[in-house]
């Protein structure tokens, strides 16, 4: 079980650091959209919905990095006074009862989504530039499927916990 | 009425500890299959791709970055002594320096954490080695620290304006002088304190050996300290102002601008860098998370029929605009105490703006219930959200850089006095709605 957390850990991590990068392409394109209307006249037609993209992507394919530095804010005024196990209660049936199913449809559903686009060629609509959809799309469906194997992850830390065989990650 | 359920479940889940992103769409994922089957999935992929790809909400990384990057600049070192050589005669000197520091740091940044442990690291020691009450440095460092909730710009005014459909514009702008007032009222507080009580703050002498410095020395270093911080205040608030760049883009120009200053300052290696990226994603991970959550929540409430329910009752009732008004704020008040600021926004907000539309709409379009006003006091209340214990995250933030000489206590009564300053900005916020509406009217020419 420990082989496996870490490498979905190794996996959530690697991606997490990359993408975190977007931040660069983020900030030049709406500084240089501002600077293309202003400086040379000339607005692009790209920057506005890049910009958007680059945003949802940073965030949702995050989330999984995120949780696995339990950095998804909780209300922790009863949580801290609970043992270690007692927490790793909580969360693993949270995790296995509810949030499991909910991201497998989930899952299902964006995939589909994505799919379905990627066939029929849509595109955004949403400004002049107008691109094809399905990357994007790809890009979301990819970032639940992250967080899904990182809340599995999850699970068997927990699991770990509750049968007194607590991972410890010695990489990080 | 099963809509109503999601409250107490939902609530059931987050006092439990679960994430709260996590916990918003479990609930919906439950009450929406209830509702509308496997149909409900068309709802939340809709939801997914709309906060995605939501240009407004792009603001909320670059904010973020554009804080954890000033927050490693060193431009804070500089201006503490800079603003130190102001007011350091003054009773209080220290503390009303500290506030002021924050104005100034929170005008420049749009987070919250940022701002609390830059100055606090610095403040703390100064304010220690010269005996000051221990509640006094407690409260001013909680609330001078989350003075970047109401001081433009603003992460929680990005995540506001779109949740209760307002130009986060008009927002940006017409909180100026609500937190310009709130800001006086915490100074005017430390200046009267610690002249009834010269021993709550003694005012700074000079060490042995230190000669007073010339005015004109004072005023080059003063200028030198400003610099940055004005360049960055102008770079994001005077772009929104002048009308050349949206919110978002001024965001953008504020995160190229710190990272500048970072470079500028040498204080810009690898690590510093690598270390904001992250935390910019985990941050902008949570907020967004918990947005995408709320909105998938409030989605599956209102399509089965839970605003109506809501609308029956508060009829029944029969508060008056009035006193419905006074409801959501003693709510979103109460709510205070235990949850933070994302979660207030997204639970009360979507559920309080069609009433609040009504209330405007039934004045005849007046300054009173004007969303834009009605967002003003709810920014106030997220801002005691803050420093109202025991969910105060300004206290844990202070836990985080105190010395142990100051205990909890020290904190819980530091924070009460500046709480009751909350009521009274509160106060006049909501009897002068103009305090609001008079700027953006102004500059951006909204009616």
């Amino acid at each position: 079980m420990h082989s496996i957390i870490r490498v979905i850990e190794g996996l959530t991590t690697r991606t997490g650091f990359l993408i975190s990068l977007t931040i660069i392409p983020l900030v030049l394109t709406a500084t240089y959209e501002v600077f293309a209307r202003y400086v040379f006249g000339a607005p692009t037609i790209w920057a506005y919905e890049l910009g958007c993209m680059i945003t949802g992507t940073h965030f949702l394919i995050g989330a999984a990095m995120t949780l696995a530095r339990d950095g998804h804010v909780r209300i922790d005024i009863l949580y801290d006074r609970l043992s270690l196990k007692s927490r790793a209660f909580v969360n693993l049936a949270f995790y296995v009862v509810l949030f499991l199913p909910f991201l497998a449809l989930l899952n299902d559903a964006l995939w589909h989504y994505a799919i379905t686009a990627f066939h029929s060629g849509e595109r955004s609509g949403n400004s002049a530039w107008n691109p094809l959809i399905w990357p994007f799309r790809m890009l979301l469906a990819f970032g639940f499927i992250l967080l899904a194997l990182q809340v599995i992850a999850e699970c068997l830390k927990s699991l770990l916990t509750l049968l007194n065989r607590p991972y410890s990650d010695v990489e990080r | 009425m099963e809509a109503l359920l999601m409250f107490p479940a939902l609530l059931l889940l987050i006092f439990l500890g679960v994430p709260v992103a996590f916990a918003l769409m479990g609930v919906a994922f439950v009450f929406g299959l209830f509702a509308f089957g496997e149909a409900s999935f068309f709802l939340y992929t809709q939801k997914i791709e709309e906060i995605a790809g939501n240009f407004i909400l792009a603001a909320v990384p670059m904010f973020v970055f554009m804080g954890a990057m000033l927050e490693r600049s060193g431009i804070a070192e500089n201006l503490f002594s800079a603003v130190h050589l102001w007011t350091r005669r003054l009773p209080g000197g220290l503390a009303i320096g500290t506030i002021i520091m924050c104005i100034i740091f929170a005008a420049s940044t749009g987070v919250v954490g940022a701002t609390e442990t830059v100055v606090g690291l610095l403040a703390i020691p100064a304010m220690m080695r010269y005996k000051y009450n221990k509640s006094l440095i407690s409260g001013t460092i909680c609330a001078g620290g989350s003075l970047g909730t109401i001081i433009p710009p603003s992460v929680v005014v990005v995540v506001l304006g779109p949740i209760a459909d307002v130009s986060i514009g008009d927002l940006m702008v017409g909180m100026i002088f609500p937190g310009l007032l709130l800001s006086c009222l915490y100074i005017l507080y430390i200046l009267g304190l610690c002249i009834l009580k010269p021993e709550a703050g003694p005012p700074r002498t000079l060490e042995p050996g230190e000669v007073d410095m010339p005015l004109s020395e004072k005023l080059i270093i003063t200028a030198k300290a400003l610099v940055p911080p004005v360049a960055m205040i102008f770079a994001v608030l005077g772009s929104i102002m002048m009308g050349w760049a949206a919110p978002t883009e001024a965001s953008a120009l504020g995160a190229l601008g710190a990272f500048l200053l970072t470079v500028l300052y040498g204080k810009c290696t690898w690590q510093t860098f690598k270390e904001a990226i992250l935390k910019t994603l985990t941050v902008t991970a949570m907020i967004m998370l918990i947005l995408l959550g709320g909105s998938i929540f409030t989605g599956v409430f209102v399509g089965s029929g839970g605003m109506s329910i809501m609308r029956e009752m508060i009829d029944a009732v029969n508060l008056g605009p009035w006193g419905l008004l006074f409801l959501f704020l003693a709510l979103v008040f109460i709510a205070g105490f235990f949850l933070e600021w994302i979660s207030i926004l997204l639970i009360f907000v979507p559920l309080f703006i069609p009433f609040i539309r009504e209330s405007w709409a039934a004045t005849g379009y007046g300054g009173y219930f004007d969303p834009v006003w009605f967002c003003m006091l709810i920014l106030v209340m997220i801002q005691s959200s803050y420093l109202s214990p025991p969910m105060a995250p300004a206290i844990f933030y202070l836990r985080g850089i105190a010395p142990p000489e100051i205990t909890l206590k020290d904190m819980y009564k530091g924070v009460v006095p500046f709480l009751v300053i909350q009521g009274i900005t509160l106060a006049i916020v909501m009897a002068f709605p103009q305090i609001t509406l008079w700027l953006p009217k102004q500059l951006l020419g909204f009616n």
